[in-house]
């Protein structure tokens, strides 16, 4: 500790947004100016909450000129007045407080919302059969059979199994995938079963057919999915006996017809024990809110055009068919990443991003670098199973925050309207 | 602050004994004595002659936000699109119908109805936050919400142990803690037994698996633990068997469990019934007499009406039961340590025997209940059809004849299987304007709601008269919104925020460290977490606890 007798501060039960998990039991220990340790977070979350010591202080820029937040404000929002179809994404690592404002202004502008990273295929499979979940905490203290659905692309939290899926006596773990993948998220299956990553779709439909007793050509289902026929009866047989299971999906739906399977498969399993469905949650700490917001404000909770004065949801024709088309003429981002969908695009873009990495230049008319949520900002994030947690900001008012320059922009908006 | 003069309504005021003309002065939001010197002259005058002028309509039982609700949106787009859309406009923000609407849309339209308050009968703890965010952007009317807590882990153990010191904490605590408005039993202990995959609970004695308690137990705890706690409102019931057939039973033998405590029957057209799935009747007769008999439960309808919903319960198994019988998607949600939740597409058709008799059983309870205090009108929204009918609802309470006339078009076996069509009664504007407003105010115990006595809240309603009754109560001329003209000849001028209802009873700091470390253990989101934050509900209003009740 430095020469001035400052007392370190510790927050307890801090909430980690490094991923969707959102683990709220960090406790973080801060010095003066400097967080100087985190307990209990995953490497990655500590990772994260590194980078509060880092603060890049990127400028605000306007047409690639330092400017000021003022200047910055009155450009973002003369960009929105005069676009005739503008578009705003991201919001998926905002606060609900900044996703609601956010949307407030979509609906001001006539703006397209497109959420990032969003599972759109699980949507609309959703859409069409339903779902049948749980909160994590069920999962922790019913499940007696956990499957980890893992076959593409598989991403597992760090924390995942230490919070809510410990290995336990009488509790089997199925993983679908490959035994690699599953050494590498150190999951020890009972069963391991490895469909191809084309027959999947095959492998489920197969599966619920079993299940339910239904006439099916075993074989035929075997040689699309590259599963033994053993193997499948085997494992329709645990998922028959299981008191509750848990399918727990690791990675985005590829398709609907494949999520709908699975959705599917789940559902008619509460016909013999309990099973649900969850997922163990992408990098995107608060897209599960971003839904959340849009869907209780608009009634739509996927791609949504508030351009006709009502909210119009858009599955079929959302921000990359648009852009594609010209049809985009300005573009808000609501994203830390800096990576945008209209990158290269002779669009205006205004920027306004959690100033968490340094980035290269974005290459935004606006860029307005905002303070970073549970960093220097507090709010409310939605855990992917339905859990909203508070954040505890480290550094409150250190930096304007999201939520204050979106006001901002809708107060101006709202003013030149008037 | 202005002061504000609806002249020479027609004053429909039941909690006052008032049913005559006479001026209504109104200040900073509130209802206030007219004026001792004739020479003031109030800011704005509202010409009321002709017209009907009621409190605004206070909803006791509905479901408008929370997880459940939000996520039966995101799974119907097809039932948002049927709905249609609201415009953005100067002071509202756009926003979709159907049986779900959005948030500013749910707020606007209960405005145009003729509404002032809602109150929201399910909502997880767990969920308590999101739906302060929703609620927060429900515009106009004031809001509450009822806490699920008949399959709680906490409040079973508590029961198991007799710890009622200890049960009252919890439930002090977490009505503190979640700023809810009061308690909510659904299905008590069934909700457990099914999400634990034990099949189904029945009767008030079953054991609830793993907690060696009984639904009867649960259920006599937390009425007492209510009056105890002198909430504003009893203990808000959902029973058991929730729309089968042969349920009333079971609802008569829940209201004898309770007998001598104060207690509201949720929706108690969907626990009506005689008979099994063939032979379905209606048995509103008994359980009519044994409301008509007491005085200390009340009853809201759950009234079914004809067309395309959402079922939506905490009862996770009336979910899967829906799906079953329908074939129609299904969503369900278990909630750890609280509660389940099923969410189900239903359309109530006209021509199906069921539905029908539903309907019928319904309006049958409005009638044989002889004392309107006693039962409010509600359809459950969404649940037995949206809160946008109360007004088709009321013209048949109203108007025999058009009773006749729906009746007539229905299959034949409901006239055999429902007497509804032996009653001739038809309900007074008094009459209607207790069961919309001065009833519900009173069994939520909104003292300041559904009445114009001074020192109200000016919550006011303006009809203008119409023999079309369904067209009067759809349409109100005016709507004053905490003193503050919201409607105003039809216009809507503003949607503002209206205010959080919450209770705030005395908490016990000693047993709270208890609840945190069991908390700690068993929930996956961290007790300091939990609690609403400073600043978090701005328009958090506390509605005051009474005296010990029981
Ligand atoms: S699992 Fe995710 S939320 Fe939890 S500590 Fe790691 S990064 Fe943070
Ligand atoms: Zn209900």
């Amino acid at each position: 500790m430095s020469g001035n007798s400052i007392l370190p501060k510790v927050i307890d039960d801090a909430t980690c947004p490094g991923c969707a998990l959102l683990c709220d039991d960090l406790r973080l220990t801060i010095e003066g100016e400097r967080l100087t340790n985190v307990e209990s977070g995953c490497a990655h979350g500590r990772a994260w909450f590194a980078k509060a010591n880092i603060a890049p202080n990127t400028p605000i820029r306007v047409g690639g000129q330092a400017a000021d937040l003022n200047a910055a404000i009155a450009r973002a929002a003369e960009i929105l007045t005069e676009a005739h179809a503008p578009a705003i994404w991201g919001l998926a690592q905002a606060t609900i407080e900044t996703q609601r404002v956010a949307i407030a202004l979509a609906d001001h502008t006539g703006a397209l919302v497109s959420i990032e990273g969003q599972d759109t295929s699980s949507l609309r499979a959703f859409q069409r059969v339903g779902e049948i979940s749980a909160s994590f905490g069920e999962v922790r203290d019913r499940a007696d059979l956990i499957v980890y659905d893992a076959v593409e692309n598989p991403h597992l939290p760090e924390r995942f199994v230490e919070r809510f899926a410990m290995p336990l006596p009488g509790r089997a773990i199925v993983w679908i995938g490959s035994e690699e993948a599953a050494r590498e998220f150190g999951i020890e299956p009972n069963l391991v079963v490895t469909p191809l990553i084309g027959g999947q779709t095959s492998f489920y439909q197969g599966l619920r057919a079993i299940v339910r007793e239904a006439v099916v050509d075993l074989t035929r289902v075997s040689d699309a999915c590259g599963v033994e026929i053993e193997t499948l009866t085997q494992f329709a047989t645990r998922l028959k006996e299981a008191r509750y299971g848990a399918f727990v999906r690791c990675g985005l739906g590829a398709n609907e017809v494949l999520a709908e399977a699975k959705f599917k498969l789940v559902r008619d399993l509460n016909s013999f024990g309990r099973f649900v469905i969850t997922h163990a949650g992408s990098k995107f700490s608060n897209g599960a809110g971003a839904r959340a917001v849009l869907t209780w404000q608009s009634g739509s909770a996927g791609e949504t055009d508030f351009g006709p004065g009502i909210p119009r949801y858009v599955p079929c024709d959302g921000l990359q068919s648009r852009l594609d088309a010209g049809e985009i003429d300005a573009l808000l981002e609501l994203a830390p990443s800096g990576q945008s969908p209209a990158q290269g695009r002779s669009i205006p873009r205004i920027v306004i991003r959690a100033d968490i990495d340094p980035l290269p230049d974005t290459n935004a008319e606006v860029e307005i670098p905002t303070a970073c949520p549970a960093i220097d900002e507090g709010g409310n994030m939605l855990r992917v199973d339905g859990v909203m947690l508070p954040l505890t900001p480290i550094f409150p008012g250190r930096r304007i925050t999201q939520v204050e320059v979106l006001r901002l922009i809708l107060a101006r908006l709202q003013e030149t309207t008037r | 602050m202005s002061l504000l003069k609806i002249a020479n309504g027609y004053v429909v005021d039941p909690s006052n004994g008032i049913d005559d003309v006479r001026d209504l002065w109104i200040e900073n939001g509130k209802i206030v004595a007219p004026p001792n010197d004739p020479g003031v002259r109030p800011d704005r005058t509202i010409d009321a002659t002709g017209d009907v002028v009621m409190p605004a309509g206070v909803d006791i039982h509905c479901h408008i936000a929370g997880s459940k609700v939000n996520t039966a949106r995101a799974m119907r787009p097809e039932e948002v699109r049927r709905g249609g859309a609201v415009n953005r406009t100067d002071v509202l923000r756009s926003g979709t119908l159907g049986s779900m609407p959005s948030t500013f849309t749910t707020g606007a339209k209960y405005a145009g109805l003729g509404y002032g308050t809602a109150v929201d009968a399910a909502i997880a703890p767990l969920a308590a936050r999101q739906t302060h965010f929703e609620l927060a952007d429900t515009p106009i009317i004031d809001k509450a919400f009822l806490l699920l807590m008949g399959n709680n882990h906490y409040v079973m153990n508590c029961v198991r142990e007799s710890a009622d010191a200890q049960l009252r904490s919890y439930l002090a605590w977490v009505l503190n803690a979640s700023k809810a408005f009061g308690i909510k039993v659904v299905n008590a202990g069934g909700v457990e037994v099914w999400k634990a995959g034990k099949g189904r609970v029945s009767t008030l004695d079953d054991l609830v698996t793993g907690f060696d308690v009984t639904p009867r137990a649960i259920l006599t705890a937390l009425t007492s633990a209510v009056d105890d706690l002198g909430l504003p409102h009893p203990v808000h019931i959902h029973g058991q068997n929730l729309g089968l057939p042969g349920n009333a039973d079971s609802t008569l033998e829940l209201m004898t469990a309770i007998d001598g405590h104060r207690a509201h029957l949720a929706h108690i057209q969907f626990h009506s019934y005689g008979g099994d799935l063939k032979t379905m009747s209606s048995r509103v007769d008994v359980l009519a007499d044994y409301i008509n008999s007491h005085d200390r439960i009340s009853v809201d309808v759950g009234q079914v009406m004809f067309g395309e919903t959402t079922s939506m319960t905490a009862d996770g198994a009336v979910g899967q039961f829906l799906h079953k019988v329908t074939g129609r998607k299904w969503y369900s949600h278990d909630v750890e340590l609280e509660t389940g939740c099923g969410v189900v597409p239903i359309t109530y058709d006209n021509k199906n025997l069921v539905h029908a008799l539903q309907w019928a059983i319904g309006l049958e309870w409005f009638l044989r209940v002889d004392d309107p205090w006693k039962i409010a009108l509600s359809t459950d929204h969404p649940n037995g059809g949206s809160f946008l009918a109360y007004p088709q609802i009321i013209a048949l309470l109203m108007d025999r004849g058009l009773r006749a006339d729906t009746l007539a078009t229905l299959p034949e076996k409901v006239r055999e299987r429902c007497p509804l069509g032996d009653f001739s009664r038809e309900y007074s504007l008094t009459e209607i304007a207790i069961i919309t407003r001065s009833g519900p105010a009173r069994l939520l115990g909104m003292k300041h709601k559904g009445h114009l006595g001074v020192g109200a809240d000016a919550d006011i309603t303006i009809y203008r008269p119409d023999a079309d009754k369904a067209r009067m109560f759809s349409l109100p001329r005016y709507l004053i919104k905490t003193g503050r003209v919201v409607l105003d000849d039809g216009e809507l001028r503003s949607a503002e925020e209206g205010n959080l209802l919450h209770v705030a009873p005395e908490r016990d700091s000693e047993h709270e460290q208890k609840i945190k470390t069991w908390f700690n253990d068993h929930s996956t989101m961290r007790f300091a977490n939990y609690a609403m934050r400073e600043n978090e509900v701005p328009q958090a209003a506390v509605v005051a606890s009474g005296e010990q009740q029981s």
